[in-house]
């Protein structure tokens, strides 16, 4: 290792980028992170719902500089004959090139690939696509979840997930009413020509969320555990584990990787910590729902 | 539990391994478990063929993922993901700077179980094209019936289907005569060098953990197997 760095002749900066492995060792060892954290605390989070105005629901998440924003639009489409009394959910994660220095414009990312195949599993297993039906074998919901990550600074899945999450949690569908040619009416309008004639259709109600499911990354260190990975730490680090637990403790991902294999007293910590993150991140959400004035019977912890 | 086909909840489908099959590449094999196979290739080290895949202290890995039929799509992006990090974790990377390691998988048919396939048709082929590796990898599919239907290890298409969970685990195995898990000391005690690990749906954490000590034994039994063949087509070189 430079000779330059020991004599003290280079400012901590320049150290930074020209031996990241060194600068994060030199913290870590000292069970303290670059940023100040300690090594199992996640960055600071917020959740601000109904930042996008012209969608149905929207949440702008952050945490640390990690952002990612969700929005839901919705709208009405004829059933699929295979599944008449399903709607359908569509999760797409948008990775722009002002995200990171690493993302380019064109075709979709691998990582933003991974990440819709990943968050579109989740988020089925979440909203119930019967409840999505408005009648049986000829209306359904089309809701569309769209993220767009705005600065990609780590622990994308968690961010990603948890603004989708808030979104949902906070998205009403509209009333609907369908007369007999078939036309489709949204909104206030539906709610009253439903009250004058006996159409089909339905009020305007809540998504109700199976679970509230909330995504904990931790990455692998030199044989020590760092709870949410900034985007500096991630190339350094040997592994990192994703788990995903709803309130009642069951999982509904893990996912694993890197370059070295993860033991069991590993996959367990991570488990536990994903288990108190959630029930933090819970607590912020429900706060934020409440604050919005949509706190919903459902989504109560 | 007995299932459709007569196997037990821990046994694997019967597993073949062909080498060779291809000419024009450098290293190939074919995977069979049951009614699954998958096919794939290696190609390198050799040239990159972008400078911004070249790394210059470390081969690079690629991996193709390529679905029976039609295009490949997102989850067919998160499978190459996935059997590129595993390659990445057990090729001895800094041996080749700059170069280029191409791995295609091509399924042939899918039962069930495509990654786990997938991901040891690409450790076969490494092996084939005699590419340095640190050690073998293996990988094992898993799913929890649903209801208090116990775990199967290595399902069917229609026994992922009815699961309530689905997930598929690589990892380094122990291997006889050395070699394998923990050599690079960031092992463990307890000896369960996971590697990769992607669950579909819903599982308590004790059903998760059992899943995986399942799929670990498996995954061990594979890796026999893997070092078996190898040693069978090196033939006389390696007595």
């Amino acid at each position: 290792m430079a000779a330059a760095a020991a004599a003290g002749q280079v400012d901590a900066d320049t150290f930074r980028r020209l031996y990241p492995d060194d600068y994060l060792r030199k913290f870590v060892e000292q069970g303290l992170r670059p940023d100040g954290r300690p090594l199992a605390a996640a960055r600071p989070t917020s959740i601000g719902l109904g930042a996008v105005s012209t969608a149905d629901a929207s949440a702008l998440v952050k945490v640390g500089s990690t952002t990612a924003l969700a929005g839901v639009k919705c709208e009405v489409v004829p059933a699929l004959p295979e599944a008449p009394d399903a709607g359908r959910l569509a999760v797409q994660v948008e990775m722009a090139p002002l995200c990171s220095a690493t993302a380019r414009p064109g075709r979709p990312s691998e990582a933003a690939q991974v990440l819709t195949e990943q968050l579109g599993a989740l988020l089925s297993s979440v909203v119930d696509a019967r409840q999505l039906c408005i009648d049986a074998g000829k209306a359904a919901w089309a809701v569309y979840v769209d993220i767009y990550v705005l600065d990609a600074d780590g622990s994308l899945h968690d961010a990603c997930l948890l603004a989708a999450l808030a979104a949902l949690s906070s998205l009403r569908l509209r009333a609907v009413s369908i007369d007999e040619s078939g036309r489709v009416q949204t909104g206030a309008a539906a709610q009253q020509q439903q009250q004058g004639e006996q159409l089909a259709g339905q009020q305007e109600r809540q998504l109700a969320l199976s679970c509230l499911p909330v995504s904990s990354t931790c990455g692998l260190y030199r044989g020590r555990l760092l709870a949410d990975p900034t985007a500096e730490e991630e190339p350094l680090l040997e592994a990192q584990v994703t788990a995903v637990l709803d309130e009642s403790g069951a999982v509904l991902g893990f996912s694993a990787g890197g370059t070295a294999a993860v033991s069991q007293a590993v996959v367990v910590q991570c488990l536990e910590a994903a288990k108190m993150r959630g029930k933090e991140v819970r607590a912020m959400l429900q706060q934020a729902l409440q604050q919005a004035g949509l706190a919903a019977d459902a989504a109560a912890p | 539990m007995e299932r459709t086909d007569g196997r037990s909840a821990g046994q694997i489908r019967t597993v073949r391994c062909e080498r060779g099959l291809l000419t024009r590449a450098d290293g190939s094999a074919q995977w069979t478990q049951g009614g699954t196979s998958c096919l794939a290739s290696v190609t390198g080290p050799t040239q990159s063929y972008a400078s911004s895949k070249e790394d210059a202290e470390r081969a690079t890995v690629d991996v193709v993922f390529r679905p029976r039929s039609g295009l490949a799509g997102a989850q067919e992006r998160q499978h190459e993901a996935v059997i590129r990090r595993a390659c990445e974790a057990v090729i001895v990377a800094a041996l080749h700077p700059r170069a280029l390691i191409q791995v295609v998988v091509q399924v042939v048919s899918d039962d069930g179980g495509v990654l786990a396939c997938a991901l040891n048709a690409a450790c076969a082929a490494l092996l084939d094209a005699a590419v340095p590796l640190r050690t073998l990898c293996a990988a094992v599919s898993a799913a929890q019936a649903e209801a208090d239907g116990g775990l199967l290890l290595d399902p069917t298409a229609a026994e992922e289907a009815a699961a309530a969970a689905t997930a598929t685990f690589a990892f380094l195995p122990l291997l006889a005569g050395g070699g394998g898990g923990g050599q690079d000391g960031t092992g463990s005690s307890d000896g369960l060098q996971l590697l990769t690990s992607q669950t579909r749906g819903r599982l308590s954490t004790d059903q998760l953990l059992d899943m995986m000590e399942a799929a670990k034994q498996g995954a061990d039994r594979l890796a026999a197997f893997m070092q078996q063949s190898a040693r069978q087509a090196a033939g006389p070189l390696a007595q």
